[in-house]
């Protein structure tokens, strides 16, 4: 009983400092942001392919029926780059988008986007490094490694 | 078996309930989202400006970096000890890490002096470093831009070692050929004035002269005694030297010393290891001051309490 009630602790210690590992922002921190994402559906007015961080601007409806100007930020473009293949041709005015984001604390019609879909459900952005460490930026589990190694395994089979 | 499942049922319960996103209300509820998204990997198109040319090394993902080493048997591989070329970036647990991190867990106690420039760099923000040199692209100066490059390069010249960061997109000299650091540097500069030797397998830098108006590193709200997010200090009369050891083809140990009398009690000793990261080339990513500004003005000025 003891020693499960001390492997309890500690898998709730590696819990707890997992949750707390703070991602990687290079140009501010998080306590702008909410930590409960929200999911909006969008039709993008403007596609900012700059540093430090590409930034999105999109129409939306609120509940009301209104329609409201958002921007949100991803990576930036090496960043982008590099995580989902993106370029100064991935998006364009008028696109149909789903976007999965942190909203200012605020209330500003401003986020974090953490991901991207098009309503035929294609994943434009998968989770960014902006997303936070339980979702992206934190170090890699053994199941990450081991989906990396054979995706590598496969990679060098197919060139072979 | 029954209590490591009831364990295992706990667990993912404390990990799920610790979770920023456990408690996210969906306004689309059709629109699941996974919290375990997939990393990218190899099925993510490497992109690169055409045929003949490589990605940028802030370009590549970890997955197409960590195939890039294996092809090159950065373990194994024979070397020469006394050459550092190469683009270096990231280490070995992760690898799209900007820059060997400074330990700021090792920061020495400040002086009087060096206690109010701390204070004074705090942010007048608690949501925002408003105070960051790198907001508008003043230069992140040194060892910041060791810390924070996305990716350098060493090129070794006759007479001098060049170091090319990505980020920001410039160069520092190091000179090799046998000149003295300057007594008392006419300007200050951001990148100091650095020269350079080999000592045994290790190639030393010393370099002074520095402009006081960057900073070693961004803080943390909440560390080291502040409460808005900051950035620590250094001092005109600051001296740095790295010491740079390559352990194998793949890995270049680095040993950075802070001394800083003005401001630290004590020198400030951080040590890293950098990563080789082959087939890839310094990009360009300049770090545009109306780009920032503009970025700011979007999307981080509007998300501030208003006053």
């Amino acid at each position: 009983m003891l020693r499960n009630l001390l492997t309890l602790a500690a898998l709730f210690l590696v819990a707890l400092f997992s949750a707390l590992a703070s991602p990687v922002l290079a140009h501010h921190g998080n306590a702008a942001w909410s930590t409960e994402e929200v999911t909006l559906k969008g039709t993008l007015v403007e596609y900012s392919w700059r540093n430090p961080h590409v930034l999105l601007f999109w129409t939306t409806k609120d509940d009301a029926g209104k329609t409201v100007q958002w921007t949100g930020e991803v990576g930036s473009p090496a960043s982008m780059m590099a995580d989902d293949g993106w370029t100064k041709d991935t998006l364009k005015p008028g696109d149909e988008l789903i976007l999965v984001l942190r909203p200012a604390k605020s209330g500003a019609p401003n986020g974090v986007v953490d991901q991207i879909k098009r309503p035929d459900g294609t994943v434009v952005m998968r989770y960014s490094r902006q997303a936070g460490s339980a979702n992206y930026a934190g170090p890699l589990t053994k199941d990450d490694q081991d989906r990396r190694d054979k995706a590598a395994a496969e990679a060098d089979k197919s060139k072979n | 078996m029954r209590r490591l499942a009831i364990a295992s049922v706990v667990f993912w319960g404390m990990l799920h309930a610790l979770s920023p996103t456990a408690s996210a209300q969906q306004k689309a509820p059709e629109e699941t989202v996974t919290s375990q998204p997939p990393r990218p990997g190899l099925e993510v198109p490497l992109v690169t400006p055409g045929p003949g040319w490589k990605a940028c090394a802030h370009c590549e993902n970890e997955a197409y970096k960590t195939e890039d080493r294996k092809k090159a048997n950065v373990d194994t591989r024979p070397f020469n000890v006394h050459d550092i070329s190469g683009v270096w970036s990231g280490n070995r647990k992760d690898l799209e890490l900007p820059g060997m991190a400074l330990d700021v867990a090792a920061v020495p106690p400040l002086t009087p002096f060096g206690r109010k420039l701390f204070e004074d760099a705090q942010s007048d923000s608690p949501q925002w470093n408003s105070k960051d040199p790198e907001n508008t692209c003043d230069p992140m100066g040194w060892p910041r831009w060791l810390t924070y490059n996305w990716g350098f390069e060493f090129v070794v010249l006759p007479d001098r070692v060049l170091q090319f960061f990505e980020w920001g997109h410039t160069w520092r000299d190091i000179w090799t050929d046998g000149r003295k650091l300057p007594p008392n540097p006419p300007i200050p500069r951001y990148l100091g004035y650095a020269v350079g030797k080999w000592e045994g397998d290790t190639f030393v830098v010393e370099s002074n002269g520095y402009d006081d108006r960057s900073w070693l590193s961004a803080a943390r709200a909440g560390s080291h005694g502040i409460e808005r997010p900051g950035g620590f200090p250094h001092s005109d009369e600051m001296r740095v030297e790295e010491r740079y050891r390559r352990l194998n083809y793949g890995l270049l140990e680095v040993t950075l010393t802070i001394t800083d009398p003005k401001v630290y009690t004590t020198p400030w000793t951080t040590t890293g290891t950098i990563t080789l990261v082959p087939n890839t080339e310094i990009g360009e990513n300049f770090c545009v001051p109306s780009d920032s500004i503009h970025f700011d003005d979007a999307n981080t000025i509007p998300t501030l309490p208003k006053k």
